[in-house]
């Protein structure tokens, strides 16, 4: 029986010998000569700003989540896939029931805006502009502190509020 | 076919929950916004109906136990179980939308996720299949966890979710491995199998250990469910900070629930049976459980109460009160008998309505003054008569003294547990219940003793269909304390399907 | 041969286990928690569940473990060594370790010298057999589709930001234009 798994492991142990192999290989041969660039992150001529440790951005979170639990409904439909033929129109029905039940989850985040990697900002709320997330966000999707806002007269008028129904875009 | 139809047919009610669940969350979707919080709650009341309806059907009609689909039972246990729940759902969803603290903005969901935790006890109290008992007490778990955190700008009850995810993933975790190893040693999930098969290990000469430690994992996770020492720690902090519709749920429909699992676990596996060769089969091993339960009983009732004496917050006294609560219903589990086991039914009915309108009040009082201090509610009894009477009377029920239905349902179960041999136990609940006297009667005195011009907040009339909701509750937490016998008597017949 | 692949995925699980605990960044712990799904998901196969193993890898390794990195890199940095309550944590470990093997040796044990279960053939098929048989494990199979939209929906919600910010009288080009200084006036 072991034998069915051999050639996956054969399959394995080459993938990780041609990774590491090259790693040991090349650490070994290359010369090294230090420079404070060649230690920099990029060596690109872009200086870093700031810290590595940055909090990322929830999104990259929820766009795992939902990952997650697709991931899962493809395991539970993996054994359907095998024996639906087999069994028959009862399986079509069962399998279809479940993939309905989850298409839910999605059409649920696609709705409330959970999809969008872009909030948009929306001007159809009267007497201002309201925007989903935050006031500003930088390029790498963090926050810009307030004291800078405010420096540039945004800030003051900020105000607090919930969001109504939290839904994405109406 | 046929049959297939057939089986069908006696699952109406959990897929008539499941479609309205899945419905109302189109509905919070695809309806207008700013009204459809107010919709899907109307919408899900309607589902809950139309449940209740399907329920109501099967409860007259069904023969002592149906099997269905290889891993369910519907019989008059789980229809009682059920019928609460839906009604314990009922109230929190009218509970919700009279809230305020449940802001009607954003909350179309949270109807989506408590139709779903309902689903999860439906199936908790209908299964003698440990994978459908575990999924049935995950989907409740996950839910609950939601609904405690669903206040998201309070920094209180995202606390209260953190703390419960924890706290439950441990839980079900331990319990799970329970499971496994009754799998191991049986080769069988299904608990009516595993009943047997347990005598043989007992036959077999492997002593009682292995039993014992597959069994003491799996009723630390049950204890956890219901909230019974020593695994009471997530309660109070939980109760205090869900949000009050919430509470009321994981108090009421939750724990109701898990006793539902509890009883099933216990009878089929470890009751002494005839046909099974009686208790020798067993080895005793019966009793020494029943002799286990019986100190955590004791253990949980009075932790909960000499806790809860020194509360000054409304929820987190009814958080220890529903511990104390936990303590006295496992008195009637340890007895390990049909008696025992209908005193428990009868006292969760009870527990059900005292608790939903104690919880009610409490609502009603945040919802009035924003706060829960004891000590606040000075002088309520002069400003709305109405629900400091009903208050009472759930206290005076909470307390256990009659004409309520809370001193018939201890009364039973004290006598269950005297039968049994466990005189000790019942001495010690009748120490604890004069010892919750004195808690509950300063929420009374209160109300009532302190002279008015201490009040600080106006008068407040409690909206119709509040005060109906608490009518409705007090009357039943009275009714049940004089006519008793029908519902004693279901029961009793819901014992039957245990064999 | 069997017993040497038994040993290679149990030790790469147990020190990967070890690991985890050990790390002293916790972006390392998670990554130390790949060797022990991978060892457990080894164990599995030799164990013949061949769908338990590829199920593991599929959701522990590809799902689980890069939610466990998000959740890291969303918690706000902390490099304070975690040496603190060392002591206190290794004596807890080694009683839970002792606690968890009594456990076994009590249980376990026990029974598996004597009782002569059949290991169950655990393929995709009869698995998917199981889960389709009206008599099966129909009503887990479906309710396991409801557990997850619930847990997803809760999920997300959870995840959400809560707040939403209002910016009065400014256009959204304003705005644009006030971050694209704002960003020039940051890197100067």
């Amino acid at each position: 029986m072991y034998f069915d798994y051999f050639n996956v492991f054969v399959f394995l142990t080459t993938g990780l010998l041609f990774v590491f192999a090259n790693m040991i290989v090349g650490g070994l041969v290359r010369p090294q000569k230090p420079t404070p660039e060649k230690l920099s992150p990029y060596e690109c001529g872009e200086d870093v700003i700031g810290d590595s440790w940055i909090r990322f951005d929830i999104r990259f979170y929820t766009t795992a989540l939902i990952y997650l639990i697709f991931a899962v409904e493809i395991a539970f439909l993996f054994p359907w896939a095998l024996v639906v033929r087999e069994i028959g129109m009862l399986a079509l029905v069962e399998g279809f029931t479940f993939v309905a039940i989850l298409l839910l989850g999605l059409v649920y985040v696609w709705v409330k805006g959970d999809l969008d990697w872009v909030k948009t900002y929306n001007a159809s709320v009267k007497g201002g502009t309201e925007v989903e997330d935050r006031p500003a966000a930088d390029i790498h999707g963090g926050p810009l502190p307030v004291e800078l806002l405010q420096a540039a007269g945004v800030g003051p008028t900020i105000t607090e509020q919930q969001t109504k129904g939290e839904k994405g875009h109406s | 076919m046929n049959l297939l139809r057939e089986e069908l047919s006696w699952i109406t009610p959990e897929l008539c929950l499941t479609l309205f669940a899945c419905v109302a969350l189109l509905v919070d979707l695809f309806v207008q916004k700013g009204r459809e919080s107010v919709m899907v709650g109307f919408f899900s009341l309607m589902g809950l109906l139309a449940t209740a309806f399907f329920l109501y059907r099967q409860y007259g009609v069904t023969p002592p136990a149906q099997p269905v689909f290889g891993c369910m039972v519907v019989d008059p246990f789980s229809t009682l179980f059920k019928l609460f729940a839906v009604g314990a759902l009922a109230f929190v969803v009218l509970f919700t939308m009279l809230s305020r603290q449940t802001r009607p903005d954003g909350y179309g969901e949270f109807y989506f996720i408590l139709l779903c935790a309902g689903l999860g006890a439906f199936f908790l109290a209908s299964t003698y299949n440990l994978l459908l008992m575990y999924l049935g007490l995950e989907l409740l778990s996950i839910a609950s966890y939601i609904l405690a955190g669903y206040a998201k700008g309070n920094r209180r009850s995202g606390e209260a979710a953190m703390k419960y995810v924890i706290f439950g993933a441990v839980a079900s975790g331990v319990m799970l491995y329970g499971f496994t190893l009754l799998y191991g040693m049986t080769g069988s999930i299904d608990l009516t199998v595993i009943g047997p098969k347990l005598r043989d290990q007992f036959a077999l000469d492997h002593g009682t250990i292995p039993i014992s430690v597959a069994t003491g994992l799996c009723l630390a996770g049950f204890a956890y469910k219901i909230s019974a020492a020593p695994f009471h720690f997530w309660t109070p902090d939980v109760y205090e900070g869900a949000p009050t519709p919430v509470t009321t749920f994981l108090a009421v429909a939750s724990k109701g629930a898990g006793f539902a699992a509890l009883l099933r676990f216990l009878q089929a596996g470890f009751i002494p049976d005839r046909t099974l060769g009686g208790p020798e089969a067993m080895m005793g091993y019966s009793d020494k459980l029943g002799t286990l339960v019986a100190v955590l009983a004791a253990l949980t009732m009075t932790l909960g109460n000499l806790a809860a004496l020194g509360q000054t917050n409304l929820k987190r006294m009814l958080a220890y009160s529903s511990i104390a609560h936990a303590g006295y219903v496992l008195m009637g589990v340890a007895t390990m008998n049909r008696e025992g086991f209908s005193s428990v039914l009868f006292y969760l009915v009870v527990y059900y309505f005292m608790n939903l309108g104690a919880f009610g009040v409490v609502m009603y009082y945040a919802n009035t003054t924003g706060d829960e201090q004891i000590d606040d509610l000075k002088g309520l009894g002069w400003r709305s008569p109405l629900v400091a009477i009903t208050m009472v009377a759930f206290l005076v029920a909470l307390v256990g003294l009659p004409p309520t239905a809370g001193f018939i349902g201890k009364w039973f179960l004290f006598t269950a547990a005297v039968k049994k041999g466990f005189l000790w136990l019942a001495v010690v609940a009748g120490i604890n219940s004069a010892i919750s006297l004195f808690y509950y009667f300063r929420v009374a005195r209160a109300m009532w003793l302190r002279p008015e011009e201490e009040a600080k907040y106006a008068t407040v009339h409690a909206s119709p269909a509040f005060a109906a909701l608490l009518l409705v509750l007090a009357v039943g937490t009275v009714w049940f304390g004089v006519g008793f016998d029908s519902l004693l008597r279901y029961c009793d017949y819901s014992q039957n399907l245990l064999r | 041969m069997e017993l040497l692949f038994f040993l290679l995925f149990a030790g790469l699980a147990i020190a990967g286990a070890v690991a985890t605990v050990w790390m002293r960044y916790v972006v390392h712990s998670a990554f130390a928690l790949m060797g022990t799904f991978l060892g457990v998901a080894g164990l599995y196969v030799l164990l013949g569940a061949d769908f338990l193993a590829i199920t593991q890898i599929l959701i522990y390794v590809g799902g689980i473990l890069v939610l466990i990195l998000f959740g890291i890199m969303l918690t706000p940095p902390d490099r304070t060594e975690r040496n603190a309550k060392r002591v206190i944590g290794f004596s807890a470990s080694l009683v839970a370790i002792a606690l968890f093997l009594a456990v076994q040796i009590g249980s376990v044990v026990r029974w598996a010298e004597k009782s002569n279960l059949e290991a169950p053939k655990a393929t995709a098929a009869p698995i998917g057999r199981e889960l389709l048989r009206p008599d099966g494990y129909l009503i887990p199979f479906e309710l396991v589709s409801v557990v997850l939209l619930v847990a997803l929906i809760g999920s997300v919600f959870i995840a959400r930001r809560r707040k939403a910010v209002r910016v009065d009288d400014s256009s959204t080009a304003a705005i644009l234009a006030e971050r694209g200084t704002l960003q020039q006036k940051a890197g100067a």
